[in-house]
């Protein structure tokens, strides 16, 4: 029923808890981390792992999550207590995480979930093969924005977002900036590390390269959520973000039909990111100020022409 | 009550240089004690204004308030003692959230933060501590703090350092950054605060007509000593123009600089 567009939605859905993930580290602690692209493969890498093992594949899951947030929580320490800068401290934990991820995978670099029950083998057989999997992601996708949601207006959410809002004045209300940092960053890479749980159930595999590239992929999603639906309230930034990542995965669809290479994908999505970040710089030049204005000018004077030959048509009506 | 004892603090300037910014400087406030802090620049006024409230560690000496020793605390454990207001509007709220928000976070000034929703239950508190102000600040919870003015975020900041009345009160020339009718607003605002909650108050400020004026005691700071220290009888009889004498006496050589800066 749904088509060509059953694959994006359901990718788009479950990306949809890393793109919240990165949502709450770029936007509400305003902090660009790169721990993304090491601890998004490290929960498909735990996940999988698991599962391979035996375990229940809800509590793989979870798992994935802990896993992110310890790698979260390793760059925030980085950051906050060894005065590494924000960006570096990413970097070095999600290039560590490489390594990480290989031991956990047991030495390959690809752990298949054939033949294992997964979350999204079990959702299909509950829900059908059509619709099992999409069932399965907003159930998840709704339940974490509806904590999120819940979590950011409670009195620690509050300061955690002060953090990144101005983070002298919440200090002088007696937070410890440097604590709520590490929690935030724990928590955002948390959801990254479930993300690439839900992701590796979906493709049935974990890879030790899927990584490359999530944080931009991230970043895209949330930037176009906000272009879309410009988000005043929390409510409506974690739902910008969701709807992002869905209309991200329908992007990269429509320009592999409009016969972009699959290689080619990485550039499309940097080069999205960089046109979304650099609009509002541009409209500030004044060589496009000036054309803006003029194209106004002429607009208006498009319009009072316009105007001008309706009333004199008018006129000329009445006239006869 | 706030007491300072031998305290001293010199910062590195880099190039091997140092600056002695506050020299074995004792000082004492009582409760309800309202003092402006005068100085030319570099006197140490701010220095010692984030020494007490924990922004800079000192080199020697002791802080308390309330007869508790807080020279080790850091900045966040300090908070439950100190509510501060900047010079800057911007910096003393948070302006991508709601005004409420902004006030919920201040309820909590020092205190354990829990997964309570914050605003929720502290409406009405938060509608009678705006009303207060008279700007009608109370309509607008739900807005966002980014979209007020200079002064309106000034006056929340106020609202929000004595919401839940901190022993000490830190100003540094909280006014300096407004035009003089709002100034004059939130010094009668800070009077009446004051007042209300019996607070330790020090207000760093550049103009001498309100240092003489506002509070019950003036000290005069330079070069990281308090020179002077006018209080009762004394300070009534004291004009702005006998203040900068005092400066030309402390500071000769660059009188005619501070005269242009302060008059």
């Amino acid at each position: 029923m749904l088509g060509i567009w059953a694959t994006p939605l359901e990718q788009g859905l479950a990306y949809a808890v890393l793109v919240l993930g990165v949502y709450l580290t770029f936007r509400i602690l305003d902090y660009p981390d790169l721990t993304v692209d090491g601890s998004f493969p490290l929960g498909a890498a735990i996940a999988a792992t698991a599962i391979t093992r035996g375990i229940d594949p809800l509590v793989a899951t979870l798992m994935g999550f802990l896993g992110g947030a310890i790698a979260g929580a390793f760059t925030g320490l980085l950051h906050t207590k060894l005065k590494i800068s924000g960006l570096l401290a990413g970097i070095l934990t999600m290039t560590g995480l490489y390594s990480v991820n290989l031991r956990v995978m047991g030495g390959r670099s690809n752990v298949p979930l054939l033949r294992e029950d997964t979350l999204v083998t079990l959702a299909q057989a509950r829900f059908g093969f059509a619709w099992g999997a999409i069932i399965l992601f907003v159930a998840f996708v709704l339940l974490i924005k509806l904590l999120l949601d819940y979590f950011l207006h409670t009195e620690v959410g509050l300061a955690l977002r002060a953090c990144g809002d101005n983070e002298k004045m919440i200090r002088a209300l007696g937070v410890d900036t440097d604590l709520y940092k590490i929690f935030g960053l724990a928590l955002s890479n948390g959801l990254v590390g479930m993300a690439g749980s839900l992701i590796a159930q979906y493709q049935a595999f974990a890879d030790v390269g899927m990584g490359i590239g999530t944080v931009v992929a991230g970043l895209a999603s949330v930037i176009l959520g906000e272009a879309l639906l410009k988000p005043k309230t929390i409510m409506s930034a974690t739902l910008s973000a969701i709807v992002g990542s869905i209309l991200y995965r329908f992007t990269i669809t429509l320009a592999l039909r409009a016969g972009f290479a699959a290689t080619d994908l990485r550039l499309v999505t940097a080069v999205l990111v960089i046109v979304a970040l650099s609009v509002p710089k541009i409209k500030e030049l004044p060589f496009f100020k000036k054309t803006v204005q003029e194209k106004e000018s002429t607009q208006n004077k498009k319009v009072y022409n316009q105007q001008a030959s309706v009333l004199m048509g008018s006129e000329k009506h009445a006239s006869d | 009550m706030l007491v300072i004892e031998k305290l001293n603090k010199t910062f590195e300037l880099g190039g091997g240089t140092t600056k002695r910014a506050i020299k074995d400087l004792d000082f004492q406030a009582q409760k309800g004690d309202f003092v402006t802090i005068v100085g030319s620049n570099g006197a140490g006024k701010s220095t010692l204004l984030n020494l007490v409230a924990g922004v800079y560690s000192p080199d020697s000496g002791k802080i308390f308030i309330n007869g508790i020793d807080i020279t080790d605390l850091p900045e966040h454990k300090r908070a439950k003692f100190i509510g501060r207001v900047f010079q800057d509007p911007m910096m003393g709220t948070a302006s991508t959230m709601t005004l409420e928000e902004n006030l919920a976070m201040a309820l909590k000034r020092g205190q354990k933060r829990n997964l309570k929703l914050g605003v929720k239950g502290n409406r009405d508190k938060f509608r009678n501590t705006l009303s207060k102000l008279d700007l009608g600040l109370e309509d607008r919870l739900t807005d966002q703090v980014r979209l007020l003015s200079g002064g309106q975020r000034q006056s929340l900041t106020l609202m929000m350092a004595t919401l839940n009345a901190p022993p000490v009160l830190l100003l540094d020339e909280h006014t300096a950054a407004l035009d003089p009718k709002t100034a004059s607003c939130i010094i009668d605002m800070t009077k009446e605060i004051v007042v209300d909650n019996e607070l330790t108050v020090l207000m760093v400020t550049h103009n001498l007509q309100q240092a003489l004026e506002v509070g019950n005691r003036t000290i005069m700071m330079h070069d990281g000593e308090i020179v002077l220290d006018l209080f009762g009888k004394e300070r009534e009889d004291t004009s702005v123009d006998t203040l900068l004498e005092e400066f030309s006496k402390v500071k000769k050589e660059r009188f005619l600089d501070d005269r242009a800066l302060l008059a």
